[in-house]
């Protein structure tokens, strides 16, 4: 197998806070293909943001610190975590993009569409305004906006939501850029524009060949696009696997959890969704073993105690969850998770 | 790994709730004073102003001497034991002088703020409470005085009603609170259309319930910040006028008089200006800090 | 917009009539003699003369209905003082010298204000931060008839670096707008470092970051234009600190401006001039706060787009 694009490993991000120190993201390692699209679920705050925007280094220091012993390696030559301020700039917007979540407040609103999709390409690449305006056209139409040669003269309080993601991922893609992270890039749209705008950051990753990391905590999106998923919990990885390994033959109880708490119209109308009781720990003091157990309906002894590590269940499949250790009583898994994920 | 006992891979028994809220609840009054104690700054203001407030009351009390009597034979004396602060040309002690003219502008601060509380909050709260024609009218009358300027009406006033502590007060009731009045309106519209309010409402919560549970707690905090800002304004008003001639007239004494006295006689008697100017910059500096500080404590959406 | 403007103008013209009819019915309120003492030894036939001359035979309606239609066509009437000199001409005479020195601070207030807002929002919470916060706070709490003096005395009097007063050569310019610009400075500096502070934690910012923009670019590109917008509101309460500044300012710098003649006007009682200053400066303040009106009218539905969620 080749080299992969993008090797994070034990990556560990604190927020210094008034009240103490907020371990948002505690000892996250994957890895991600050319080619390939990598979805990141989970709840709100359980890290996922964090670990997308400390992949381009944008979240701010202070408050947050990345710790010491946490790698993210970029393109096999790129040690992120060590890069200078000046060095990042080279990195960002170049080699990789990024796409926010919310289109109404991402874009400047004082400012064209087209000079702030050029502005990027001017930054990496030396060509002249003119011709970054007639690539920021270009991009326009690849992201299928009609009339592009006027839309970029637009400002952005003069496109809809759905026309301003199209924008903010054309301005993510204006210099080719070899990992695109799309953070909940569909969470603010309404649900046909959702849609049409996944259609579309399918269509481009085909096209281009761009490898996604895809940040979400909606497992419709993850099932049109993601090659390969990984679930976070309270700041961990508590399962990675191939989207057919994690829809099909889930093994942590967490994931259980999020694909029984999915609705479907082919569901009995009587049959209640499922949700997750309980909120996530506190990560101002996490907890010492599972961070998950206190929720946990299969909790054991050892779970509060001990954190689990991941138990492999195949090359690209495993689980930190204690019941996959030989001495555990043996769970089946709830029947209507595999049913229900079966999209 | 294989060190773990098989015991503990037993089911485990339900002993904490995974409902409950790990961190300590605080109410919201001891998670702002908790904020602001940890403000250095504000804290420091905060004593100042008690510290000045206490000598303001206490230093022309347990004085020899009185604000007015004049010794002709200790006229223009530098600071010593005898007079603190030094006497004036008319051989008055500065120090009691200081300490009245602060006490005649903590009085007018205390004033405004009065009446910032009771005309501007009344007024802003009603506007704002009952809405529709009847907001529409007070907002109406509030657009017009609001460009009247204050300090140009209290000059006029007092020019024609005579000068003193009366003028000043009038002056600001007329006018000094509508921007009391255009905030606490402001901040009601805006938690009347959040939804926790909407929820109250629909879940039949009578109107003084709303107004005690939810429009007060959110109108108080703006309102402590606002009269912070709103004294040393009137204080500040009191020692322009007093500067320019207009406001509290000898022999009473008061900062801003004191000041622009000491301004005429700064090349020789340099104390004479520059205790009257320390205590009242004090005095503007620390409501001014305290004022930020409260600010950043009372908004609880910087509640971390 | 057209709706927005005109009603602003209509509140406007009410305003000042407010203003106009309440100088007219406190000078009624005044006690004696309108033509001072000296014309009570007057003979009463020769009082009734110099009454008609002036309309103060009419009844007051009619009185009140001539003042508005006199100050309308810009007559404010004539000193008590010095009989000969009109409001008007006192205005013309003395206002440009106020309206240099207010102009010249606010330049000075502008360019020293906002950059000190702008590096304490950049250096949040590093040393820049606190000493132009510890600057503008001083600036706050030392009012401009304090620090006037002081600067006359010392740069002036003492270490003879400019001169202390009068208003000749561009150096009588410099402590004057200097004195009368620090009030500016520090409502201004606050103002733009909250203005930033608030801008640098937009989303478009993050996004400007992604693109590989450095700082600097951002900060210029991005953040200053956004962040200066809001500043327009706060012109009205500028325009009032510039104005009410120069009463002192002129006064301790012996400067032959408005403020002076305000000012001395008020020591000598002089109650045609000023009501007939007062009405002035209202107008003026009027218009300000008119104009900021509108420009927030202007650049509302922009703000209203970028704060929607």
């Amino acid at each position: 197998m080749a080299k992969p694009i993008l090797e994070v490993k034990d990556l560990r991000v604190s927020f210094k806070m008034y009240a103490g120190e907020v371990q948002a993201v505690r000892g996250v390692s994957f890895s991600l293909h050319k080619g390939e699209v990598l979805a990141i679920v989970g709840e709100s705050g359980c890290g996922k943001s964090v670990t997308a925007q400390t992949i381009m280094r944008l979240v701010p220091t202070p408050p947050s610190y990345i710790k010491e012993g946490s790698s993210i390696l970029f393109d096999g030559k790129h040690e992120i975590t060590k890069m200078s301020e000046s060095q990042m700039e080279h990195v960002r917007g170049n080699e990789m993009g990024m796409i926010f979540q919310d289109p109404m407040t991402s874009l400047n609103p004082t400012m064209t569409v087209g000079a702030q999709i050029s502005e990027g390409i001017r930054k990496h690449e030396k060509v002249k305004k003119a011709e970054a305006m007639r690539r920021a056209a270009e991009l326009l139409t690849l992201v299928g906006m009609s009339n592009a040669d006027e839309r970029i003269h637009q400002y952005p309080h003069e496109l809809s939501g759905g026309m301003r993601q199209r924008v903010m991922i054309a301005l993510s893609l204006a210099c080719n850029p070899k990992l695109l992270i799309a953070d909940e890039p569909t969470t603010a749209l309404d649900v046909t524009i959702q849609a049409q705008i996944i259609d579309l950051l399918r269509d481009i990753q085909k096209k281009t060949d761009t490898s996604i990391i895809l940040i979400t905590h909606d497992l419709g999106v993850v099932a049109e696009m993601a090659h390969n998923v990984v679930v976070m919990y309270a700041g961990k990885v508590v399962e990675r696997g191939t989207l057919n390994d994690i829809f099909y033959n889930p093994r942590h109880p967490y994931t259980w959890g999020l694909l029984r708490s999915v609705p479907r119209l082919d569901s009995d109308k009587n049959n209640e969704l499922d949700s997750i009781p309980g909120t996530p720990p506190d990560l101002y003091a996490p907890p010492v073993g599972c961070a998950f157990a206190a929720r946990c309906p299969y909790a054991m002894q050892v779970c509060k105690e001990i954190d689990p590590e991941h138990f492999e269940v195949s090359a690209e499949h495993s689980s930190a969850c204690w019941l996959l250790h030989p001495d555990a009583p043996k769970v089946e898994m709830p029947i209507e998770a595999g049913r229900r994920a079966n999209g | 790994m294989e060190t773990i006992s098989k015991d503990k891979f037993q089911p485990a028994q339900k002993t904490t709730n995974a409902e409950s809220i790990v961190r300590p609840s605080l109410t919201y009054w001891q998670d702002a004073w908790r904020r602001l104690r940890s403000n250095k700054l504000a804290m420091g203001g905060l004593i100042v102003l008690i510290l000045l407030s206490v000598l303001a009351v206490v230093a022309p009390m347990v004085s020899k001497f009185d604000y007015e009597t004049q010794y002709l034979k200790d006229i223009d004396l530098k600071p010593s034991w005898a007079h603190f602060f030094g006497t004036d040309d008319f051989g008055r002690d500065l120090w009691t002088r200081v300490w009245w003219g602060t006490r005649i502008s903590l009085f007018i601060g205390l004033v405004a703020a009065a009446l910032d509380l009771v005309i501007g909050v009344l007024y802003g709260g009603i506007s704002a409470y009952f809405g529709g024609k009847v907001d529409n009218a007070m907002q109406r009358i509030v657009e017009i005085i609001y460009s009247i300027p204050l300090l140009l009406l209290a000059i006029i006033l007092i020019v024609f009603l005579g000068p003193g502590m009366k003028s000043i007060i009038i002056a600001y009731a007329l006018t000094g609170w509508v921007g009391m009045a255009r905030l606490v309106r402001g901040q009601i519209l805006l938690v009347k259309e959040q939804e926790f309010v909407l929820a109250a409402r629909t879940l039949g919560a009578k109107p003084a319930r709303i107004i005690l549970q939810h429009l007060i707690p959110n109108v108080i905090g703006l309102v402590i910040v606002q009269i912070t800002f709103i004294v040393p304004l009137a204080i500040f008003f009191e020692s322009f006028l007093s500067f320019i001639g207009v406001g509290i007239r000898p022999p009473m004494a008061s900062l801003g008089n004191l000041i622009n006295d000491g301004a005429h006689y700064m090349r020789y008697q340099p104390h004479r200006i520059i205790f009257p100017t320390i205590v009242f910059s004090l005095i503007l500096l620390s409501f001014n800090v305290l004022g930020d500080g409260l600010r950043d404590a009372l908004d609880p959406k910087m509640r971390k | 917009m057209l709706k927005y403007v005109l009603r602003r103008f209509i509140y406007m013209i009410i305003t000042l009539w407010v203003i106009i009819t309440a100088t007219f019915f406190l000078m009624k309120l005044l006690p004696g003699n309108p033509f001072g003492e000296m014309a009570a030894k007057l003979p009463p036939e020769n009082l009734a003369i110099l009454k008609a001359q002036y309309g103060l035979d009419k009844p007051e309606w009619q009185q009140y209905l001539k003042y508005l239609g006199n100050v309308a066509q810009g007559d404010l009437g004539v000193s008590y003082q010095f009989p000969t000199r009109t409001v008007i001409e006192v205005i013309k005479q003395s206002f440009p010298a106020s309206l240099e020195l207010g102009i010249e601070s606010l330049v000075v207030a502008i360019i020293i204000g906002l950059l000190l807002g702008i590096i304490a929002a950049l250096k949040h919470n590093k040393w820049q931060d606190y000493s132009s916060m510890f600057i503008a706070l001083v600036g706050i709490s030392v009012p401009s008839f304090v620090v006037a003096p002081l600067l006359s005395l010392y740069v002036g009097n003492k270490w003879g670096i400019l001169p202390p007063g009068l208003w000749e050569g561009p150096e009588h310019r410099i402590l004057p707008a200097l004195a009368l610009s620090l009030g500016t400075i520090a409502i201004l500096a606050r103002m733009m470092r909250a203005s930033m502070l608030e801008v640098s934690s937009l989303d478009y910012i993050k996004t400007a970051k992604s693109k590989g923009l450095a700082t600097s670019k951002i900060v210029t590109g991005h953040m200053l234009r956004n962040a200066i917008l809001p500043i327009v509101t706060i012109l009205g309460p500028i325009a009032v600190n510039v104005i009410t500044g120069t009463l002192v300012v002129e006064t301790v710098f012996v400067i032959p401006g408005l403020g002076y003649q305000f000012v001395s006007s008020i020591t000598t009682l002089d109650y045609t001039m000023i009501t007939g200053l007062t009405v002035f400066y209202a107008a003026i303040l009027i218009v300000v706060m008119f104009l900021t009106d509108i420009a927030y009218g202007l650049i509302d539905p922009r703000i209203r787009m970028s704060g929607r969620r």
